[in-house]
């Protein structure tokens, strides 16, 4: 008999909502108020209307994603395989006819649902403040999706690997953004996860220029890199430590 | 159905010390078979199942379950399990963490609630279903674990670490009752359990492990054995000094009681026959320990 890890799914989702959704509808909260306090200051530019108000809303939805985009997607994937062996709770969970990689495959891309329900809601909730268009709100999408396959898939990496993933995420996150910051023009740059280039694509939507297919791109690969690295250590890591 | 071949685990840390767990074991356990495995703390019991399970490897020989690696056939089949440590989310409630288990057991959707309620009833849960896991006492929990293990009724490999732990004498008897149930011709049950009394009720043969080693397997359906040296405790009527000329090691544990040492039943009644010869009457005859337990004795013993 095969496990019905479909069925599963909806536990997964329940989890998710009990266990993460508050902290990040905390932080999206947090920077929604801090963006009513901008609208409420630039009252004049909202009463002018056309292009002045949606430059308003376009710096508030780029402030937004620069300051939720990394911290929920770290609190999305925090522990998300790691809790269960540290904790013990994969003995009973493995003994069930479950493949492991499907399990932890369907709870990332569950967590990755969840994680852009809340952000995209936070951010349709910024539209009610701001007149937003629609290639703003369409660039916001593509990077919120891009932000999640990165510091998801860095923090499953981590997660696979030992129990100190949010720490290591966010280490990697802080270092990588400073060699960006020092050496911004080092080859070895290419090498290192790409968490810069989200707050370039992110200064374009300020910009009001198109994202750029080619960095998105490579974000989006190197966090899938990683998450399929993420699986190939757990298929051969042992579940017991 | 389960097959460790020269199998052998060493721990090693990173920048630690490398800690051989296991090493050199090899047995197999059939179809059918109600397979114990005893031991003292730390040899080497956990190690073997978690292996058994396919939650570790072997660093060195090879397991096997049902033709295939732990881990291959567990995600195939399943194992119905009882872990030593059962870590079950605190904040669940039992009929959700049932109800989980079971999804992942493979349960059809419309059969699911009648099948936790099932074993709920079965496992005197009913008035915990809507309690959570935190609010437990130990043998509740440990009632909850054994029932999540019989969820799959199809299983072909039963795993109980330390089965009756926590739980009180009438769910132990309960448990003891259950096993024969469970048996089935093409189904291999493992026991681990430091409680001699219960392997030997329970199962066909006993493993005992020591330091990591197979020290020796019992055949406990032969019964009492004909060449291991075991111990009697014997009440009579009569001289000491006959008996300690038949049995010259014998130990007095009072007037008219002592313990002796044979090897095996021939031996024992050789010497009952001389001792009634000399006119002392025997009114009791009893093993010292049972037959496991003098087993586990000499293996741990010899293994020193």
């Amino acid at each position: 008999m095969k496990a019905r890890l479909g069925g599963y799914a909806l536990w997964q989702l329940r989890d998710f909502v009990f266990e993460r959704a508050a902290a990040i509808v905390v932080v999206n909260a947090a920077y929604l108020w801090v963006g009513h306090q901008q609208v409420t200051v630039a009252n004049a530019a909202l009463a002018q209307g056309g292009e002045p108000a949606l430059e308003l809303g376009r710096r508030l939805v780029a402030a937004h994603l620069g300051s939720v985009w990394f911290i929920c997607a770290l609190i999305a994937v925090n522990g998300i395989s790691a809790n269960d062996r540290t904790s013990g709770r994969f003995r009973l969970l493995f003994a069930k006819p479950v493949n492991v990689l499907h399990f932890y495959g369907q709870a990332f891309a569950l967590h990755g649902a969840a994680f852009m329900l809340g952000t995209v809601a936070a951010v349709a909730a910024l539209t009610r403040m701001v007149p937003v268009n629609g290639s703003t709100l369409g660039s916001a999408l593509v990077i919120l999706l891009v932000s999640y396959l990165l510091a998801g898939g860095i923090g499953f990496l981590f997660s696979a690997l030992w129990r100190f993933d949010w720490l290591s995420t966010g280490g990697a996150f802080g270092v990588a953004l400073y060699l960006a910051a020092s050496f911004p023009n080092a080859r070895w740059l290419g090498a290192l996860p790409p968490f810069w280039r989200i707050f370039e694509q992110i200064d374009l939507i300020k910009a009001s220029a198109a994202l750029e297919a080619r960095p998105l791109l490579w974000i989006a690969a190197y966090g899938i890199a990683c998450f399929l690295l993420g699986l190939i250590i757990l298929k051969r890591r042992p579940l017991a430590t | 159905m389960i097959r460790f071949d020269n199998v052998g685990k060493t721990y090693a840390p990173l920048g630690g010390t490398r800690v051989p767990a296991v090493a050199g074991m090899s047995f197999e356990i059939a179809a059918g078979e109600v397979f114990g495995i005893a031991g003292p703390n730390g040899a080497g019991k956990s190690t073997m199942i978690s292996m058994l399970l396919g939650f570790i490897a072997p660093t060195a020989g090879t397991v096997t379950v049902g033709g295939q690696r732990p881990r291959d056939f567990v995600e195939a089949e399943g194992i119905g399990y009882l872990s030593e440590l059962v870590a079950i989310k605190p904040s669940w409630l039992v009929n959700e963490a049932m109800l989980r288990f079971a999804t992942l057991a493979g349960t059809r959707a419309d059969r699911l609630q009648a099948r936790v309620d099932e074993l709920l009833a079965s496992f005197g849960l009913e008035e915990h279903a809507n309690k959570r896991i935190k609010q437990l006492s130990k043998g509740t929990l440990q009632r909850v674990a054994l029932a999540q293990a019989l969820l799959a009724a199809d299983v072909r490999v039963m795993v109980f670490d330390e089965p009756t732990h926590g739980l009180d004498p009438v769910w132990t008897q309960s448990f003891r009752e259950l096993v024969p149930t469970l048996r089935r011709d093409d189904r291999a049950i493992v026991i681990a359990s430091h409680n001699l009394d219960e392997l030997g009720r329970l199962a066909d043969r006993v493993a005992i492990v020591d330091r990591g080693a197979l020290v020796r397997i019992v055949d406990m359906r032969s019964g009492v054995s004909d060449t291991a040296v075991t111990r009697y405790r014997i009440v009579f009527r009569g001289d000491a000094d006959a008996l300690r000329a038949v049995f010259p090691d014998a130990t007095m544990n009072g007037v008219g009681e002592a313990e002796i040492s044979v090897a095996g039943l021939a031996d024992l009644n050789r010497g009952l026959g001389a001792l009634i010869g000399r006119g002392v009457l025997i009114s009791s005859v009893a093993p010292a320990y049972s037959g496991l337990e003098e087993q586990f004795r000499q293996a741990v013993r010899s293994n020193a």
